[in-house]
C-alpha cells in the first residue's frame, strides 16, 4: 500500500493472497491415489484416535479434578465456623512434564468455572517477574471473567468503568482488586450480589518453582491481610516435591498462613501406558505403527520429556504422513464390504502405484502368476489381501494380550512387564524364533497348576471381550481356542478330583513275594520305579505339554509376523527415518552439516576439498576446524585469501571485509568468541577432533 | 469514654494507647510506633480501639503498596470513598496538599490516624518518605497521627539522615500464663472452659520451651483438641479423667513436636495423627488420595544422567575428569603433590562449583551407555532441569559458554542414579 515516506523504514504489508495459500488442497499431492479423499480418510482416523484419548484424558483426571473440585468448594464451607485466617491450598504435585501442565491447568480452571466459582486466575511465573506485573495479571485475570458476561456488552455504564479499571491496571493492589469484586455487582442487581459473595477466588500458580521467593511471598501476606474479605483458593502446581519447594521458596512467616493439602496427579508414564494399551494396541483403530516406530517414539517420551502432548503431536504427525505418502493408506479405514467398490473405481494408473508397494511387489513376484497382470484379477487380489489382514488384525491383539498375561505370571516377567514390549519383541519376527517367547515356554514347563489355570482363566477373559468375524478357517480360531481353553480348565480341575483315584489304580497287582532270584527282584523293584514316574508323568504333565503344545501353536500361528503379508504397509507405518528426521531435530547438527557440506542443502555435489566457490562462511568454518583452540586472526586470513583468490596477490580489502563478514557470522553461530586472553586471536567454542 | 476492648494479656497496652488516642477530637503525639514480636497482638489491639471508638483512620498494608504512588492513592481514596474521578498523586507533595484539601473538605475536627503496617517495607522506598511521614502533623497542619507497627524495633530504622523518634509502645511477648489465657478465649464454641484450660496447659508444657509462636501454638493446639476429646466421644474416659486423657494424646503431640517446622508438608497425606485430624477438618473431603509419599521426584532418563553428570561436574575439580573418564588412562602417579591432593578431598564440604556446559555435556558422553544425538530435546532438558532448580544458571553469557551449578543433595543424586543402575560414588573424587 503506501509506503512512501520522509525518511527510509521498513513497512509490513499484509499479503491479500495468504488465506488461499493455506488452503488443503495446495499441499496435497497432485499425484497418486485419491489425494483428496485420502486426505479425509486420515483426518477421520485421526479424529477418532483423538476422541478415544480424550476420553482416555478425563478418565484418567477424573479421580483428581472431582477431588480438587471438592476441595475447592469446602474450602470455605469450614471457615464460616472458626475464623481461621489461613488460606486453604492446594499443593498439586503434577510431575515434570512441563510441557503438559498448560493443558492440565486449563482443565482445572474450566472445571473450577463451570463448577463452582467464576473467579479463577492462572498465573504463570513468566508473568510474575515483579510485584506489578503480577498484580497487573491477576487483577487482568479477575476482570476478564467480567466482561466475558453476555449482559455486560448492552451496558455501557459498565463498559466505561472496565475501561477505566484497564487503564488502571498498571498499578492495582489487592485493596483496589476487592473493591473491584465488592463493588461491580451491586450496580448491576441486588441478587447477584449474594450469589458472588459466597464464591472463592481461586488463584493457581502453574508453576510454582519459577516463582520467586520474595514475590510469592509478598503477594502470600497479601491475600491473607484480605483472606477475611476474600475467600482465597490457592492451587501451588509444583513439578518437584511439596517439601523442596516449600523449605526452599516459602519462609515461615508466609507458610504459616497456609493450610495446605496434598495432591497427587496422575504419572505421565502410566498414563501414556494406558494411551498406549487402549488406543494404539487394539483392533480398534486401522492405524497401527510398527514395532520400530512405537519404540522410537516411546523412547523420545521416556528419555526425553515425559510429555504426553508432545507424544500425540508425533503421533499425529505419524498419521498425516502416513496418509500423505502412502498410496495404499485409502484402503486403510474401511469395513470389509466397502473395499470391494472403492477397489473396483482404481484407475489403471492408481493400480500401478499400488504395485509399487514393495511388499505386494514382492508376493506378485513370488506368485509369478500371469493372471494378476489382468486389472480385474488384480483387484480381486487386493480385496483379498485386504480382507484378509483385517480379519488378522482383529484377532493379532486379543492373543497379544493372551500372551503378556501369561508372561505376567512369572515373577521376572521374561517378556516384559508392559504389553507394548510385548509388542515390539513379537512385531519383527512373530514368536517362532524369539528369545523371551522361548523363555517363557520354557518357564510354561516349570509351572504350577495353579498358574496353567490363572493363566487360561485370564485368556479366555480377554478373548471373550470382543467379537470376532467367523473365518471359521483354522484351529487357533480365537472363539475355538477359548473353548479349548475352557476345555484345559475343565482337565485341570478334573485332575485334582481324579487324582486321589488313579492313585489307588495304579497299586501294583504283582507281588514281590513270586520272585525267585535276587536279580529278578531287582529288576522287579526297577520296573516298578520306572512304570510309577512314567504313570505320575502322565497324571498332570500329559494335560500340561498339550496345553503347551497347543498354546504354542496358537501363538505362533496368530502372531505371525505382520511383515509377512502383502500390503501391511496398509495399516503399519514404518517410516522411521522420518520421525527421527521430523521430531528429533538437531540443530547443531544440521549447521554443522550446512557449514561442512553446502552442496547438502543446495543440491549440489558433495567435495571434500574446500572450493573457492563455496559460500564464504563455509570456507572459514572448514579452516577454522584445522585449528587449535585459539586462532589467530591474520592468519585464518591469510589462509582465506589464498583459498579466494587462486593468484597469489596482496589481501585486498574486498576479501578483507568478506573475511570479516565470515567471522562474525561464525561469532553469530557460536562457533567462535573474541578472546582477551591474546591480542588479535579469537577463541574457538568446539571441541576439535584433532 | 474510651470502651475497653475483649482482648485477653493486653490490658497495660490497651490503656496506654486509649490513653494517648483520647476523646475523638483531642489531640494525639504526632506519631506512634508500634512494636514487637510476630503475633503479639499488635494489629489486632490496635484495630480493635480504632473500631470500637469509631475513630476516623485508615490501615494500609506496606506490603501491598509496592510503589509510592500506590501508598498514597490508597491512603486518599479510604478518606474519600465516595470521590468518583480518579485521584492522582505521584510525590510527597501532592500527598501533602491532597489530604490537606480532603479533611477541609470534610470540615470535621476528629484526629485522622493513618496506620502502617509491616512499616519495616517502607525502608525500601525513598529515603525521605518514612521522615516525612513521621512528621505528617507538623507538615500537613491537620489533626492527625501517624502510627507504624512493626516487627522490628526502631533503632532499625536509622537511616542516615536525621528523623524524629516516634512516641514508642512495646507489645511484649506472652507469658506462659498469657498464652493459656488467649488460646483459651480461641476455644472453639462450645467446648467447657475449664476442659479446654487445662488441655492448653498439657500442650503447652510441650511446647513452651521449643516454641512461642502463637499462630503456630494455636495451630497444634487445634489439631490434637479432636484427638484429645476422642476418648470421651468414645467413651472410654470421662472429662475428669485427666491422667488417663494425657496418656492418650501424649504421643500425638510428641510426634508433632518432631515436625513442628514442616508441618505444612504432612499436613495432605501426613500419617495417621495428622491425617484423621485433617480429614475431619475438611469436612470428610476425599481429598487426601491413597497414594503413597512421591518425595522421589521421576524423570526423563536421559535428565536423569545430565543430572548426574552436572552433579559430577560441581563437585569433582576438572583436573580429574582424566582419571575418572578417559579409558585406559593408567595408573596415576602417586607423587607428593598428588598426595597433597588427595588431603584435601573436601568438595563437598565446600559446595557445588559451576562448570560450563561443555564439561558436563563430555561427562554425559562418556557415563550414558548408548549413543545419544545431540537433539533439541537433549538441550531443552537442561533448560527444564534449571527451571525445577536441580541445576542454577549462572553468568550472563548464555549464548557463548553458558554455565551451570548443581543444587540437589547428595542424597537425592544417590537414589536417581540407582534407578538407572548408576554408582555414582565410584566417580566422586571425595569418595574414591
Amino acid at each position: 500500500e503506501k509506503t512512501t515516506s520522509v525518511s527510509k523504514g521498513c513497512f509490513a504489508v499484509k499479503s491479500k493472497r495468504s488465506p488461499e495459500n493455506i488452503k488443503i488442497q495446495n499441499f496435497l499431492q497432485k499425484s497418486g491415489v485419491k489425494p483428496t479423499q485420502r486426505w479425509k480418510v486420515g483426518q477421520n482416523v485421526w479424529k477418532e484416535i483423538e476422541n478415544s484419548v480424550n476420553k482416555l484424558h478425563s478418565e484418567v483426571k477424573e479421580e483428581l479434578f472431582s477431588s480438587l473440585v471438592d476441595f475447592v468448594r469446602n474450602a470455605h464451607l469450614k471457615d464460616s465456623t472458626s475464623h481461621r485466617t489461613e488460606i486453604p491450598t492446594a499443593a498439586l504435585v503434577t510431575g515434570v512434564n512441563i510441557p503438559d501442565h498448560t493443558e492440565m491447568f486449563n482443565a482445572i480452571k474450566v472445571q473450577i468455572t463451570s463448577n463452582i466459582s467464576p473467579y479463577v486466575v492462572v498465573l504463570e511465573s513468566k508473568h510474575c517477574s515483579n510485584m506489578k506485573t503480577m498484580m497487573k495479571t491477576f487483577s487482568q485475570h479477575l476482570l476478564c471473567h467480567e466482561t466475558a458476561k453476555p449482559d455486560d456488552s448492552k451496558d455501557e455504564l459498565e463498559d466505561r468503568e472496565t475501561a477505566y479499571l484497564r487503564k488502571k491496571f498498571s498499578a492495582v493492589t489487592m485493596t483496589n482488586g476487592s473493591k473491584l469484586i465488592e463493588s461491580s455487582p451491586p450496580k448491576k442487581k441486588q441478587a447477584k450480589l449474594e450469589k458472588v459473595a459466597g464464591k472463592p477466588i481461586v488463584v493457581i500458580f502453574q508453576d510454582l518453582e519459577m516463582f520467586s521467593q520474595n514475590i510469592l511471598t509478598d503477594f502470600i501476606l497479601m491475600c491473607s491481610w484480605h483472606a477475611a474479605e476474600m475467600p482465597f483458593v490457592f492451587i501451588f502446581g509444583i513439578a518437584t516435591s511439596w517439601l523442596d519447594v516449600s523449605q526452599r521458596l516459602l519462609p515461615h512467616y508466609g507458610l504459616i498462613h497456609l493450610s495446605v493439602t496434598k495432591f497427587v496427579a496422575p504419572s505421565a508414564s502410566s498414563h501414556l501406558a494406558l494411551i498406549i494399551d487402549r488406543v494404539l494396541l487394539t483392533p480398534n483403530h486401522p492405524f497401527k505403527l510398527s514395532g520400530r516406530c512405537l519404540q522410537l517414539i516411546l523412547d523420545v517420551f521416556l528419555c526425553h520429556d515425559f510429555s504426553i502432548v508432545n507424544f500425540l503431536h508425533i503421533l499425529r504427525f505419524c498419521v498425516l504422513e502416513h496418509f500423505y505418502n502412502q498410496p495404499g493408506s485409502i484402503l486403510c479405514n474401511l469395513s470389509a464390504d466397502e473395499v470391494a467398490p472403492l477397489v473396483a473405481k482404481f484407475t489403471k494408473n492408481e493400480l500401478n502405484l499400488l504395485k509399487e508397494i514393495p511388499s505386494l511387489k514382492a508376493h506378485l513376484l513370488k506368485e509369478n502368476n500371469s493372471d494378476l497382470s489382468k486389472d480385474s484379477l488384480f483387484k480381486r487380489e487386493v480385496v483379498k489381501l485386504v480382507n484378509q489382514l483385517k480379519i488378522y488384525l482383529e484377532i493379532y491383539f486379543p492373543v497379544l494380550r493372551c500372551l503378556h498375561a501369561i508372561g505376567l505370571q512369572f515373577s521376572h516377567q521374561p517378556l516384559g512387564k508392559q504389553i507394548r514390549e510385548v509388542f515390539c519383541a513379537c512385531y519383527k519376527s512373530g514368536v517362532e524364533n524369539n528369545e523371551r517367547f522361548k523363555q517363557t515356554l520354557l518357564l510354561l514347563k516349570v509351572a504350577s497348576k495353579d498358574q496353567l489355570l490363572e493363566m487360561l482363566k485370564s485368556c479366555i477373559h480377554i478373548l471373550s471381550c470382543q467379537e470376532y468375524t467367523d473365518n471359521g478357517a483354522t484351529d487357533f480360531q480365537p472363539s475355538i481356542a477359548r473353548d479349548k481353553f475352557q476345555d484345559f480348565v475343565d482337565c485341570l480341575q478334573s485332575l485334582n478330583e481324579d487324582s486321589q483315584s488313579d492313585e489307588e489304580k495304579e497299586e501294583d497287582t504283582t507281588s514281590l513275594e513270586t520272585v525267585k532270584y535276587a536279580y529278578q527282584l531287582q529288576e522287579k523293584i526297577r520296573n516298578r520305579a520306572k512304570t510309577k514316574k512314567r504313570t505320575k508323568m502322565t497324571k498332570f504333565e500329559k494335560v500340561q505339554e498339550m496345553i503347551l503344545n497347543y498354546l504354542k501353536d496358537f501363538f505362533q500361528f496368530n502372531l505371525r509376523p505382520v511383515t509377512s503379508f502383502p500390503l501391511h504397509e496398509v495399516f503399519y507405518f514404518d517410516d522411521a527415518a522420518t520421525i527421527t528426521q521430523h521430531t528429533m531435530s538437531a540443530p547443531r547438527l544440521a549447521i554443522q552439516t550446512a557449514l561442512a557440506d553446502p552442496g547438502h542443502y543446495l543440491n549440489l555435489e558433495a567435495t571434500d576439498a574446500v572450493s573457492p566457490e563455496a559460500p564464504d562462511i563455509c570456507i572459514a568454518y572448514k579452516l577454522h576446524t584445522e585449528s587449535g583452540s585459539i586462532i589467530n586472526l591474520y592468519d585464518w586470513m591469510a589462509a582465506f585469501h589464498t583459498i579466494v583468490n587462486e593468484t597469489d596477490s596482496e589481501i585486498d580489502e574486498i576479501t578483507q571485509a568478506r573475511f570479516i563478514r565470515a567471522a562474525s557470522e561464525l561469532q553469530l553461530l557460536g562457533f567462535i568468541k573474541p578472546t582477551k586472553r591474546k591480542t588479535d586471536h579469537v577463541q574457538r567454542l568446539t571441541w576439535s577432533h584433532s | 469514654i474510651m470502651k475497653l476492648s475483649n482482648i485477653p494479656a493486653r490490658d497495660s497496652q490497651i490503656s496506654q494507647l486509649s490513653n494517648l488516642f483520647g476523646s475523638k477530637s483531642q489531640p494525639t503525639v504526632d506519631s506512634i510506633f508500634i512494636y514487637g514480636h510476630t503475633a503479639s497482638g499488635k494489629s489486632c489491639v490496635l484495630n480493635h480501639l480504632l473500631l470500637e471508638n469509631d475513630l476516623l483512620h485508615v490501615v494500609v498494608n506496606c506490603i501491598e503498596c509496592y510503589t509510592t504512588p500506590l501508598l498514597f492513592i490508597t491512603i486518599l481514596e479510604a478518606l474519600s470513598p465516595n470521590n468518583e474521578e480518579k485521584l492522582k498523586c505521584e510525590n510527597m507533595n501532592d500527598f501533602v496538599r491532597s489530604i490537606q484539601r480532603i479533611l477541609k473538605e470534610k470540615g470535621r475536627e476528629e484526629t485522622f490516624y493513618v496506620v502502617f503496617d509491616k512499616c519495616e517495607r517502607l525502608r525500601d522506598k525513598e529515603v525521605n518518605l518514612l521522615p516525612a511521614l513521621v512528621n505528617l502533623k507538623e507538615l500537613t497542619g491537620v489533626n492527625l497521627c501517624t502510627i507504624f507497627v512493626s516487627e522490628l524495633p526502631w533503632e532499625k530504622f536509622y537511616n542516615g539522615i536525621g528523623i524524629r523518634q516516634p512516641f514508642v509502645v512495646f507489645f511484649p511477648d506472652y507469658t506462659k500464663d498469657e498464652l493459656v489465657e488467649v488460646l483459651t478465649y480461641l476455644r472453639p464454641q462450645d467446648t467447657d472452659f475449664e476442659f479446654y484450660k487445662h488441655y492448653v496447659g498439657l500442650v503447652l508444657s510441650m511446647f513452651f520451651f521449643a516454641f512461642r509462636d502463637l499462630r503456630e501454638l494455636r495451630h497444634l493446639v487445634e489439631i490434637n483438641f479432636l484427638l484429645y476429646q476422642q476418648p470421651i466421644l468414645e467413651g472410654k474416659a470421662n472429662v475428669d479423667d485427666k491422667h488417663k486423657l494425657w496418656r492418650n494424646i501424649e504421643p500425638h503431640l510428641s510426634s508433632s513436636l518432631q515436625r513442628l517446622c514442616v508441618r505444612e508438608a504432612c499436613n495432605g497425606h501426613g500419617n495417621s495423627g495428622t491425617e484423621s485430624g485433617d480429614t475431619s477438618k475438611l469436612n470428610g473431603t476425599s481429598a487426601v488420595l491413597s497414594t503413597k509419599s512421591h518425595n522421589l521426584v521421576e524423570l526423563p532418563y536421559y535428565s536423569k544422567f545430565l543430572l548426574i553428570a552436572a552433579y559430577i561436574a560441581s563437585y569433582n575439580p576438572s583436573s580429574s575428569d582424566r582419571r575418572f573418564f578417559v579409558k585406559h588412562a593408567g595408573r596415576m602417579r602417586k607423587t607428593a603433590r598428588s598426595m597433597k591432593k588427595d588431603d584435601q578431598k573436601n568438595c563437598h564440604l565446600r559446595g557445588p562449583h559451576s562448570f560450563p556446559l561443555d564439561r558436563m555435556m563430555a561427562i554425559f558422553y562418556s557415563i550414558v551407555e548408548d549413543a545419544v544425538s545431540p537433539s533439541a530435546g537433549l538441550f531443552s532438558q537442561i533448560s527444564s532441569l534449571v527451571s525445577l532448580h536441580f541445576l542454577a544458571q549462572l553468568g550472563q553469557d548464555q549464548l557463548d559458554s553458558p554455565k551451570y551449578k548443581c543444587i540437589v543433595s547428595l542424597d537425592f543424586i544417590t537414589t536417581i542414579s540407582k534407578t538407572v543402575n548408576f554408582e555414582i560414588m565410584r566417580y566422586l573424587f571425595d569418595f574414591v
